[in-house]
Parts: C-alpha cells; structure tokens; sequence
C-alpha cells in the first residue's frame, strides 16, 4: 500500500537526518544552502550527475510547481522550507499564477453546515480532489465567502460589519481586519471586496453595505491593510438603490454588477473602482442586455474580465476590455448552444475556462421543496457535450469562488507587506 | 548593425573543454551575454566560453538557430522545444547552467519548467534524490512539518 510505503522512506528519513546532524554549518552555505549529499549506494542518478543548481534555478523551479507540490517541497530539507514562506519567492511564485490551474473554494450551505462548521472545501477540478479546509475563526453558517485575490478570500457575514476575515485556503492562516466602529446594526446587504493596489504595493478591502435608517443607506467603506481604520468613500449617487453584487478583483481595480429596480432603462451594469486612485466609474451594459430580465454573472475567465448572460438555452459571453483611463467597453465575445433550457428550479453558473473547448460549470437543482443540490460539470460547446466531475467529498449544496492559489501570507498583507 | 540572415557573419565560440563551433551572428546574438560582446565591439575571435562544454554548447546552438529561425511559426516551435527537452537530467542541469551563464531567457525558462515537470508531485526523498539534498530536519521536525501539511502529502 502507498501508506506503508511512505511511512518506511519516513523512517529512512529520520535515519538520515540523525547521521548527518553532526555536519558543520559552513557546509550549507558552500553548497549554496542545501546540504548536498554524497552519492548514495545505488543511487546511480546522483553520481551521474555533476552540477549543482544555484539557489536562485531551484527558486525558479519549485515557482513553476502547483501549490501542493510546493508545500510537499517544504520537507526536503530547511532550506527549501524557509523558501516556502520566503516574501521573494512567494511574488514569484504569484506572478506565475497566471499560468497555473485556478482551484475553486467551495462554501458548504444548506444541511451540510453542521459537518462544515468552520470548514470550506477546496476543490481541485483537474484531479476531481476534494479537501476540507479548516479555518478556525469562521462559522459556516454566519460568513461567507464574498471575494478573492491573489490567493487570498475574504470572509465576512451579510447582516454584520465585523468581523471581517482574510484567509489563505492553501496555507490555512487567516487574519481579522480591524473592526468598524460603526454602532449599526440594521445591515441589509454587506459585500466586502479585496484587491491588491500595486502602486502602494498594498491590499485594500472595499465594502459595500445598506442599512435602515427611516430609508435604506448605502455606505461604501475602504480599509488598506496596514492601516487601523476603515475610511469612508464617495460614490456614485445614482447606484443609491441598486442592488449590488458580489465583487472581482481584475487588473488592479474591483468590479461588482449593478442592478436596477426592474423596468427602469439600462438596468444592468458594472461599477468599478480604481485601487490606486480610489475613485469609482460606472461601466454601462448595452441596453439590450438588461433589458432581457436574465441572469448575469460576472467574472475573471480566462484572465479577463467577463460577462455571462444566461438566456434560456443560450450562453452568452462578453469581455469588458478597457482601463480606468480610456474608459471601458463591452464586446461580444461568444455565444453557444447549451442544448438545455435553464430556469426554474435548474441553473449554472461558469466557473472558469479549463481549455478553450472547455468550461467548468457549476450546475445546481432543486429537487425537493427546497432542499437543493450541485455539482460540477464539463461543458464541450464545440462537441455540445456534458461530462460530470466524479468528485467525493464534495458538500450537497454550496457556493463557489474561483482563485488562483498562492502562498501569500494573510499576516504579511495584514501588516501592510 | 543587421542582424539579418543573409548579412549575418561567423562568430566562433570556445567551449571549456577548448572546441570552437562556428555559428551565424544572428544566431550567437540570442544570448545576451554574446549579444552585449558583440555591441561593445569584444567579440574577440574565438570567443571563450569557460563555464559551458563542447557538447552543452551544441545543444544550445541548436536550440538559439531554430529559434533564430524566422520562418518557425509558433506551433512549429512548441513541438521542437518539447522534443529538444526530451534528455536526460545531467544534459538537462548542464543546459539551465548555460542558459544561466550565456542568458538566455527562453531557453532557462524552457528547462525550468520542464525539472519542474519532472518533480511535480514527487515524494520529498524522491526530490532529495533529484536535486541532490540532505535531510537535514530532526525527526521531531519532520513530522510536524507533516502534520501541518498532512494534505499534501495524501
């Protein structure tokens, strides 16, 4: 078996480590900081071999892996596992990301909230792989999952300011921003968005939440981490009673979709704000897009930033291109034939673009009175097939966020790194 | 100056082991190391090369002349560069050491991911082997470093 296996290199290991303790130190820094072993018995791959890799290749080497195998790299020696958490090698490894699967982060809802108390459940959809992962200080049932960012999600619940909660899946570490001194407690809506501002070098959380006082208020509020206080920002006063949806991250500013009270003109569309300059500027949809009464969704797909329109049996997809400066525009990118038609009690959403023939999607139905239930599927336009994920582990009912893995340090972030 | 083919002169390189390899100018010029020799007007004939072999330089000549080839389209030059990194792991560490020294940024990028590959999903001892490291963790820390990741190791 494959654990007896490991279990007996485990102890070869040990074995290992005790003879060699005795090595004097200066020989770490003549081989470049790993120790270096001599050519073991039988080991003919090392003997055949006679260069060395300078620190700076293997740093390059082990950037290029997945997060897991970077992690598992931790334990070949101190050396490599001071890399793991080295500020230099994680940038590097960030700006890879690009390149690298995107993994989902899944919030178990519903029944299965006991099981998943301070649980989320990182999904793997390449290698159908499932994990559980523990963050101590949520509570499934009050927080959610609202945004992601360089590897980080922030955590927070929709009816309270505080707490808000930055997590790193993949390494299990998570902070508390500090708390607003607002005495509100009437929240109607509370969306949090994370975004890293690359001009200061720092994370900025930005939220949005209404409240009762006689009307109903929008606030938006700005924290950048490093800093202790939250500050209030100007907005546009035409969004005032829009409803406002869960926010992305793109290209160094946050989006999030707008909505309109139905049948008012231009009833969609995208506000966005600059991390840099903290300046807030609408993005308007074609008429004809809000106009349908479907169901939209905006995301980063394909490292761009996306909208998908859900109409019936047709999906959609437009690409918002643009900056803050020049201003944005939609343009249609595609449109395919699911070959079912969506609605009622059966929906999808994208989750991301595996290959360009090829969306994850994330398909939810109700097949009791309310009692509701997902999973992952493969959609092929081009063969306008349908292959499901095979995945165990996975909680009956719950929500889903994409991100690209990372080992940036929610500590770090917090103290302004 | 032109770079382009049809103008392009010889320059000849010395290796470590003191082969000398003649090779088109708008090929040598893919390594920034020669390129900047070559714009400061010290491209002494032969140029040394101390730190890259006979058979290493080839290699690397090879590789600098298909893709100093206009005429590769991108696809073309994708399935070339997959099979050129087909070798063995000494060819392999010889060939990153003289991208490094010669920089040459595609072709370091190339091999990198492509130890990268080979080591993805590997055991530790396995890496340790590969790279050539010494455990150097106590047993105590071995195990908690396992504990704390126990998820990457399944």
């Amino acid at each position: 078996m494959g654990g007896s296996k490991r279990r007996r290199a485990r102890n070869r290991d040990a074995g290992v480590s005790k003879r060699e303790a005795d090595l004097p130190l200066d020989i770490i820094s003549i081989m470049g900081g790993s120790k270096r072993r001599c050519a073991r018995n039988g080991d003919a791959g090392v003997s055949k071999r006679e260069v060395d890799l300078p620190l700076d290749i293997i740093l390059d080497i082990l950037s290029r892996l997945p997060v897991e195998s970077i992690m598992r790299c931790g334990s070949v020696c101190k050396t490599w596992y001071a890399f793991t958490q080295d500020p230099h090698f994680i940038k590097l490894q960030l700006s890879r990301t690009n390149n690298q699967p995107a993994r989902l982060i899944l919030q178990p809802s519903g029944m299965d909230t006991d099981y998943y108390l301070n649980g989320l459940v990182l999904l793997d959809s390449e290698e159908c792989k499932a994990r559980k992962v523990a963050i101590q200080e949520m509570n499934c049932t009050a927080h959610h999952i609202m945004c992601c960012c360089n590897g980080l999600v922030c955590i927070a619940a929709e009816n309270m300011l505080n707490p808000v909660f930055i997590c790193n899946p993949i390494t299990e570490e998570c902070v508390t921003l500090p708390p607003s001194k607002s005495k509100i407690e009437d929240i109607l809506s509370h969306n949090v968005a994370l975004g890293f501002d690359s001009s200061s070098g720092k994370y900025k959380v930005v939220r949005a939440y209404k409240f009762l006082n006689k009307h109903e208020v929008t606030r938006f509020e700005i924290i950048t981490l490093g800093e202790n206080k939250w500050r209030k920002l100007i907005f546009p006063r035409s969004i005032r009673e829009c409803k406002i949806w869960r926010s992305v991250f793109w290209n160094g500013n946050l989006y999030w979709r707008i909505s309109r009270k139905a049948g008012r003109q231009g009833r969609e569309s995208i506000l966005a704000f600059g991390l840099s300059d903290e300046k807030f500027q609408m993005i308007s949809i074609p008429a004809s897009i809000g106009a349908r009464h479907l169901d939209l969704q905006l995301l980063v797909l394909d490292n761009c930033l996306t909208l998908v329109e859900h109409e019936s049996h047709m999906m959609h997809i437009w690409k918002v291109t643009g900056n803050m400066v020049e201003g944005f525009s939609l343009s249609p990118q595609q449109t395919y034939d699911t070959y079912v038609r969506w609605g009622g009690c059966f929906c999808y959403a994208v989750m991301l673009r595996s290959n360009p023939n090829r969306y994850l999607l994330q398909v939810s139905a109700m097949y009791q009175k309310g009692k509701v239930k997902s999973h992952f599927v493969h959609f092929s336009p081009d063969m306008a097939q349908y292959f499901p994920l095979d995945i165990t582990g996975l909680p009956e009912q719950f929500k889903t966020l994409c991100f690209n893995p990372s080992l940036v340090s929610p500590k770090a972030a917090l103290l302004g790194f | 100056m032109s770079l382009s083919p049809s103008t392009s002169k010889m320059l000849s390189l010395k290796s470590s082991d003191g082969k000398v390899l003649e090779v088109e100018e708008h090929v040598a010029v893919l390594c920034e190391t020669i390129k900047s020799l070559v714009e400061d007007g010290c491209a002494d004939s032969p140029i040394p090369l101390a730190n890259v072999d006979g058979a290493t330089l080839g290699n690397v000549m090879e590789w600098c002349k298909k893709h100093a080839d206009q005429k590769a389209s991108a696809d073309d030059l994708e399935d070339w560069d997959a099979e050129f990194v087909e070798r063995d792991q000494g060819e392999l560490y010889h060939l990153i050491m003289a991208a490094n020294y010669l920089n040459i940024k595609g072709l370091l990028d190339l091999i990198c991911q492509k130890v990268a590959d080979m080591i993805k999903g590997k055991h530790p001892e396995k890496i340790r082997e590969i790279f050539n490291i010494e455990n150097d963790f106590t047993p105590e820390q071995q195990e908690q470093i396992r504990k704390d990741n126990s998820w990457a190791f399944e």
